[in-house]
């Protein structure tokens, strides 16, 4: 676009005119800028004593780009830069801790960008998380941490912890193949140079990083701050994580007898010890960036199976039958987090508030105590192992209960290719897993943790953006025939396993049927997991009100007052599945249905496969509850204890990141003494004209007029 | 008002009462009293009225001058000691400083 | 392009023009008013030619020709909302004098056409130079898609340009239009039409090309206006003598 002067004029009113609405700017911001959209930034999260994460200046960080490719870019860029301060673009196998180190104690960088360059290759191993998740929660209390102490490398051998350190600078994450191109191109036209030297004499590609964080310190200092709101600052500095867990009971459970006629079973006032069964799994994983999370391996295998077991065994059992046990499924939010959901179940337990608050007037629930719990099993990182190798059961005690149910698992596995192994690993701790709130409070509850793993986890990709669909080599098969080996077939075993063993468990007979966890279903699951959160079986379970977009869904817990989109979908596809059918129409479903707190009543798509078939209103037990740690709602709570977790998000403006030209430095110096000495002669010069005025102008002073002195104090004239 | 145009026994009441009213935590009175009648003070040959003028002007110029010198005193102890000072430093800063400590 | 181009190219460009309005307008109540109705003029010119633009579907030309039609148009529209300027600012003083039965204007014609000048030249400078000056301040450079890093520098330079061409056309015509001088108004139109003309020559990235001429064009109608401001070569070496 040129830029002629008198043209200027009516182009710039015509664009006014004309262009407003059309969106099509000729403005010069847009020549100059290349916003980069869908970057993903890492952010700052604190707990009670520390602050970890990333933030940026509050007008973002701007540095030259600099691509590391290998350990001889990094090296140019900490001994020979000049034209500093840089803003490294990594690829994903360079991104380690130590590169990540260097950079920053060189005070040369501003900013790290990784870049998902899709020529080059996954990293063998990527994981940013401690290689002692979630070290000092759970059974630390008991035994100091959650390791053993001789353990050289953990659970999470390739860990990192470089989500656990304080970056002083922003890191972005780009994965859009346009950007990086450009990215690419701008990098080899400006600032690939033979000499440092050279990079100072021209204009350089440049990075603006923007990730300012509100919050710093810790916890304990930010929450406090929150109360100091004032006429300027009313924005939290942040908030607390959290969400909701999602339970549901085999058996509906009720203080008061409910005359609806669906409801065939006598409701238990006391029930005995041990006799409610617990098969939990996580919903929530973590990454270094926002909004980043696949966490397949490390979340969604665990829902997809205990939701498949759910659906069977409500199959299996049918509710007239009348029982002394119980199954309570647990979906539980926050665990990557010093199990937030866990420990606030346990909390609530111990206060008789769990599952509901206790209120006479109404049918509800009765509480469910620590001591009900009989044995625990709980679902964490399945994939399908090596060929012939087991699941692994992972406890603290083996106790007769313990044993009983192995027993069972280990008989109903085999039969169906599930073999499963009651080998204990040599350190005789337990893996990171809910069931460590639980035990540090009742050691004695009959716990175990199925696994896929042994001693080690085999996920190379724990807590990090590359634990997604290709970690389980999963494959949509979209209503057609499912392969015998894939993932769902293996998966669908394994919830077939698990629905016969507690089936067993709670009616004492083996079982003798042929009902089976439908593979389609969980081939199903794992598309609506992993790839698609808007697939029919979401959209029949929110009946089509618009909840899901075509991407995977992110599992990061979030903020306590944000219900993640992870748990408002797996409640629904528990009632969906689980749910009985109802004669109440739409406005009754949502409005009149629910005369107690036992059942809960959803307007959902009759079939799961087909979310345009006919609504119909289902009852359902399944309900939430509060996922957030104790440690914000205990009055006056100490956050460096570390009895709960106290973990915070940092609330930030915005997160964006762009790329330009930025000019030498020699070249902005020279621009403005120029400026400023025009200004000074003009200022000079006029002045020396002005002074000498009479002279210059009119030397023979023709008429009266004329020469009328310049000034008149016109005080007399207009005042 | 135009000082130059103000009789001198109106100079006097102006200073004592600028000198009296900074007494009520306004040192910028005292401050303002010192810098306008500096010159009527001192550099004026004698009147009448110019010893009392002399002498507010003088404890006016002490005043500010002590008065500056105990808030710059503060704002540096403020400034460096700030963050250390944990909770209390939080509670007497207007504006807290987004993403540090 | 930074804080530092941006005030460096600031001053560089309305160096003059606020070095003249403190220092020899800024006294001079009447002096200001009419910079300011000058101002106005001049973005009574800019809407006026606009309008005509819409008018006369000048949208439906090819790039080149539509930018040629709407320079001279521009021109045209300036030159003749200057002269209304003149007719109005005249008819004001003549109105006034007659009014209140005084033998002398009120403002001083010579300082009247400068004034003037001062108000067109610095509002077409700020037209122009504006939206540049806005998106200078942040970190970037031209030059990541089209352009060059010298952009914002040498559009600086052409703003001041016709900032001081202005002023100076401001100075030759009104003492012209007064005497009829045809010559002078002749060259008034005739530079202001070459100057912007020559801008076009940056779309094909010449811009050295049309900035030289142009300056010579300043040097040119500064001379042009001094003898129409009464000056001469007898008053410059009187000036020079007299220190």
């Amino acid at each position: 676009m040129n830029m002629g002067f008198s043209q200027i004029v009516s182009y710039f009113l015509l664009v006014l005119l004309l262009y407003s609405c059309n969106g099509e700017s000729q403005r010069l911001r847009y020549q100059m800028y290349e916003d980069i959209e869908g970057a993903y930034a890492c952010f700052r999260r604190l707990n009670g004593t520390h602050q970890f994460g990333c933030s940026s200046s509050r007008s973002g960080n701007v540095g030259v780009v600099h691509i590391i490719e290998n350990q001889a870019d990094s090296d140019w860029l900490v001994s020979n830069g000049l034209a500093g301060p840089y803003v490294a673009v990594v690829h994903p196998s360079m991104f380690t801790r130590s590169l990540l180190l260097t950079l920053q104690s060189s005070g040369k960088v501003n900013g790290v960008v990784m870049i998902n360059n899709s020529s080059a290759e996954k990293p063998l191993h990527f994981s940013h998380e401690d290689t002692c998740p979630n070290r000092y929660s759970g059974l630390s209390q008991l035994y100091g941490q959650t390791c053993s102490v001789g353990e050289k490398s953990g659970w999470n051998p390739h860990g990192t912890s470089v989500l656990l350190m304080d970056w002083k600078f922003p890191i972005f994450y780009v994965t859009d193949k346009s950007h990086i191109d450009h990215l690419y191109k701008c990098y080899q036209k400006h600032n690939a140079v033979a000499h440092p030297g050279e990079q100072l004499e021209r204009a350089l590609c440049a990075l603006e990083l923007k990730s300012h964080m509100y919050a710093a310190v810790n916890s304990k200092k930010c929450m406090k701050r929150n109360n100091y709101q004032t006429l300027f600052s009313q924005v939290n500095s942040c908030d607390p994580l959290g969400g909701r867990n999602v339970w549901q009971t085999l058996f509906p459970r009720s203080t008061h007898q409910l005359g609806n006629g669906l409801d065939q079973r006598s409701s238990k006032q006391t029930e005995a010890n041990g006799s409610i069964a617990v098969l939990a799994a996580r919903m929530d994983s973590t990454s270094m960036f926002d909004g980043l999370v696949p966490a397949s391996i490390g979340a969604v295998s665990g829902i997809v199976t205990l939701i498949s077991t759910a659906q069977l065994l409500f199959r299996m059992i049918p509710q007239q039958e009348n029982y002394d046990k119980n199954v309570l499924f647990l979906l539980l939010a926050g665990e990557s987090y010093d199990y937030i959901g866990s420990s606030r179940i346990v909390f609530d337990m111990k206060q008789g508030t769990f599952p509901v608050k206790p209120d006479p007037s109404v049918a509800q629930p009765p509480p469910i105590g620590l001591q009900h719990i009989g044995p625990f099993i709980e679902l964490s990182q399945l994939k399908k192992p090596a060929d012939g190798q087991p699941l692994y059961v992972h406890r603290l005690e083996d106790s007769s209960e313990v044993k009983n149910f192995i027993k069972i698992l280990q008989r109903n596995g085999n039969g169906l290719g599930v073999p499963i192994s009651d080998k204990l690993p040599a350190s005789r701790n337990l893996p990171p897993a809910s069931l460590q709130t639980f035990l540090a409070e009742r050691p004695d509850i009959p716990g175990l943790v199925l696994t896929e793993h042994a001693a080690q986890y085999s996920n190379n990709y724990y807590h990090s953006v590359f634990d997604d669909t290709a970690s389980l080599n999963y494959i949509y098969a979209n209503k057609s025939e499912v392969p015998n080996d894939s993932i769902q077939a293996y998966l669908a075993n394994v919830s077939t396993t698990i629905a016969h063993s507690l089936y067993e468990h709670v009616t004492n007979k083996e079982y003798l049927g042929s009902l089976t966890a439908d593979k389609n279903l969980m081939d199903e699951l794992l598309h609506c997991y992993l790839e698609q959160n808007n697939c029919s079986l979401f959209q029949s379970a929110v009946a089509g009100s618009s909840e899901g977009e075509e991407k995977p869904l992110s599992y990061y817990v979030g903020v306590s007052h944000v219900y993640s989109l992870v748990s408002i979908l797996t409640g629904a596809a528990m009632a969906l599945l689980t749910g009985s059918p109802t004669k109440f129409n739409e406005t009754d479903c949502h409005n009149n249905a629910s005369t107690d707190q036992v059942y809960q009543y959803i307007w959902v798509s009759s079939q799961w496969n087909n979310s345009s078939s006919p609504k119909v209103c289902l009852q359902t037990t399944m309900n939430f509850s509060s996922a957030v740690s104790p440690a914000f709602i205990i009055d006056g709570y100490d956050m460096a204890s570390g009895k709960y977790s106290t973990w915070t998000e940092s609330v930030w403006p915005e997160l964006t990141a762009r790329m330009f030209l930025k000019p030498p430095f020699y070249q902005e110096v020279i621009t403005l003494v120029l400026g400023i000495v025009v200004l000074g002669l003009s200022f000079a010069g006029v002045f020396y004209i002005n002074g000498r005025k009479e002279i210059l102008f009119s030397p023979g002073a023709s008429t009266e007029d004329e020469r009328a002195p310049l000034i008149r104090t016109n005080d007399q004239v207009f005042c | 008002m135009d000082l130059s145009k103000v009789k001198d026994d109106r100079k006097l009441e102006l200073s004592r009462w600028y000198f009296r009213g900074g007494w009520a935590f306004l040192p910028f009175l005292w401050a303002v009293n010192f810098v306008w009648f500096y010159k009527d003070a001192f550099k004026r040959p004698p009147f009448e009225e110019q010893s009392q003028i002399r002498k507010y002007v003088i404890y006016s110029g002490i005043g500010a001058l002590i008065w500056s010198i105990a808030l710059i005193t503060w704002n540096i102890i403020f400034q460096k000691y700030r963050v250390e000072w944990g909770d209390l430093g939080d509670e007497l800063t207007f504006l807290i400083p987004s993403g540090s400590p | 392009m930074t804080l530092c181009e941006f005030f460096g190219c600031t001053f560089l460009a309305f160096g003059p023009a606020i070095a003249m309005l403190t220092l020899t307008i800024a006294q001079d109540p009447i002096a200001v008013i009419t910079v300011f109705a000058s101002a106005f003029f001049w973005l009574l010119s800019a809407l006026f030619s606009s309008i005509i633009w819409l008018l006369f579907g000048l949208t439906g030309m090819s790039q080149e020709v539509q930018i040629a039609l709407s320079v001279i148009l521009s021109v045209l529209c300036q030159e003749g909302f200057r002269f209304l300027l003149y007719k109005t600012l005249t008819l004001l003083d003549n109105g006034l004098k007659n009014m209140l039965e005084t033998h002398t204007h009120l403002i001083d014609r010579k300082l009247m056409a400068y004034a003037a000048g001062i108000g067109f030249g610095v509002m077409s400078g700020i037209f122009s130079l504006i939206n540049v000056l806005a998106d200078a301040v942040g970190p970037a450079t031209m030059g990541l898609r089209t352009g060059s890093d010298k952009f914002i520098l040498v559009s600086a330079c052409f703003t001041l340009c016709f900032v001081l061409l202005h002023i100076f056309w401001s100075i030759i015509i009104f003492p012209a239009l007064d005497q009829r001088n045809m010559v002078q108004i002749a060259w008034v139109l005739v530079t202001h039409l070459l100057a912007s003309t020559l801008t076009l020559l940056n779309s094909s990235g010449h811009s050295m090309l049309a900035i030289i001429p142009n300056y010579i064009l300043v040097l040119l109608t500064a001379c042009v206006a001094f003898h129409a401001a009464g000056g001469s070569m007898n008053s410059l070496k009187a000036v020079i003598a007299s220190r």
